[in-house]
């Protein structure tokens, strides 16, 4: 079924929205949840908060053209979540040690108390992906969206980790340059 | 803001950049790279000992993640993964020796073997699912499972492309460490890279003379010869006033959306003088 088709059922509350989403997306959503939390089962509960939010939010949000990122979006938040919540998970480590990645992306972390508008600041982003090679965004995008380890994205992309660490350390720098120039201290 | 926060707020990127980056990326033509891909395929197939823990000669056990990539093995501090192309041999090479059994792969008491005039290999014997072999079309040869000798490579070599020139020893700007164990310093790869960048397509830049095509010495080795290299012959350009560098021959395609057909791209990969720790 398209996508659109989906979206309508969710605007006419019908309930087989769910179903015709898990059809069509739920093993793409699973294996997303998977690769964060580490556990197949952590990860269907992960696709079932999903369908749930989805539910919640459809409308308002109108995703037609968009469904599968949306739905992807909304089962990483819940699957990081879920790792800092569950902290037996072994791959809450994961989440740690790509936070602290991230964290030298960020002009001023030491500031707890800033918070920033999520839309302006996910536009800021998305103007720095696009001022990237396509090659090195996927790879940036592979580590700090889907959370892919190092090596995963060496096999992936038949470069060294060599490489894919250089490009990872190099990306985070420029990233900091670019918020900076932006105006932003987080 | 946090790290946890900015990982969380990551998650709002355009929907494109999420669907672009779950694309399966175009595969590259070089052929060893084919084959490096097809040799990863076939470890997966053969389930070799990447997800497994591995007790060595120190007696340290070491466990690995199973999403952190292939196994290693650790001896006297350096850990040792499998070969990226999947070296595997019914003979035991010559000059290694007996020095103990190890667990891998599900499989007990795996014979490992050394040889002190090659410390950057390690042989373990254990079950495969191919010859080693490549086809016409640059994939390993699938085989019945059977046991062989499988080649573990000093990461500090692993992956390394390394050209010696003249008694000096230049490391692909493509594949230098700057961690863990650093082939360079930040300073001095970016001081590089900002001059040359890692590659370059087109004419060979001025001052840059061609000085002769590398011997191959064979991948995973240590190229010792007076021009040699790790990863085939290419010819080399050197420019006596920038010691530092050296450029190697290399070609590489593109497809991108603005280009209907594959494009071939002629160019070199920039080397960098490095201090080999196997000279």
């Amino acid at each position: 079924m398209e996508d659109e088709k989906i979206v309508e059922l969710y605007f006419q509350r019908d309930e087989s929205a769910i179903e015709k989403t898990a059809e069509k997306f739920g093993k793409r959503l699973r294996f997303v949840s998977n690769k964060i939390v580490g556990d197949i089962e952590t990860a269907e509960e992960c696709e079932n908060d999903t369908y749930l939010e989805a539910w919640n939010i459809i409308p308002p949000n109108e995703p037609k053209t968009y469904l599968y990122a949306f739905l992807a979006r909304i089962i990483r938040s819940i699957s990081i979540d879920c790792c800092r919540k569950k902290s037996a998970l072994k791959r809450s480590a994961l989440i740690c040690e790509l936070s602290a990645e991230m964290e030298e992306c960020i002009p001023s972390p030491e500031d707890m108390n800033c918070r920033i508008d999520d839309v302006v600041f996910a536009e800021s982003i998305n103007r720095f992906l696009g001022s990237l090679d396509a090659e090195k965004r996927r790879i940036f995008v592979r580590r700090y969206w889907y959370l892919d380890s190092v090596a995963e994205i060496s096999k992936a992309f038949s470069v060294s980790e060599s490489k894919v660490k250089t490009v990872l350390f190099r990306t985070r720098n420029k990233l900091r340059e670019f918020l900076e120039k932006e105006g932003y201290t987080l | 803001m946090r790290g946890n926060e900015f990982l969380e707020k990551f998650g709002l990127i355009a929907p494109e950049y999420i669907e672009e980056a779950e694309a399966k990326p175009k595969s590259r033509k070089k052929p060893w790279i084919k084959w490096l891909a097809a040799a990863a395929a076939v470890c997966f197939i053969a389930g070799l000992a990447f997800s497994m823990d591995f007790y060595f000669h120190d007696g340290t056990p070491h466990s690995s993640d199973p999403a952190e990539g292939p196994s290693d093995l650790l001896m006297n501090g350096i850990h040792y993964y499998i070969s990226p192309y999947l070296s595997v041999s019914d003979e035991l090479p010559e000059g290694f020796v007996h020095a103990g059994e190890t667990a891998v792969g599900g499989f007990e008491n795996c014979p490992y073997y050394i040889n002190p005039g090659i410390p950057e290999w390690v042989y373990v014997y254990h079950e495969v699912r191919t010859n080693g072999k490549i086809d016409s079309s640059g994939t390993l040869i699938p085989t019945e499972p059977h046991n062989a000798y499988v080649r573990y490579v000093d990461e500090r070599l692993r992956g390394k492309g390394i050209v010696c020139f003249d008694g000096n020893y230049y490391i692909s700007m493509w594949s230098a460490s700057l961690y863990d164990y650093p082939d360079v310093s930040l300073e001095y790869y970016e001081k590089i890279e900002s001059d040359y960048g890692i590659r370059i397509e087109g004419e060979v830049p001025e001052g840059f003379e061609y000085v002769g095509t590398t011997e191959f010495s064979g991948y995973d080795t240590v190229p010792r010869k007076k021009l040699s290299s790790n990863e085939g012959k290419f010819e080399v350009y050197a420019n006596p006033a920038e010691p530092e560098v050296i450029l190697v021959s290399t070609f590489w395609h593109t497809h991108t959306a603005e280009e209907k057909t594959e494009t071939r791209h002629d160019g070199f990969n920039i080397y960098i003088k490095y201090d080999c720790p196997f000279a």
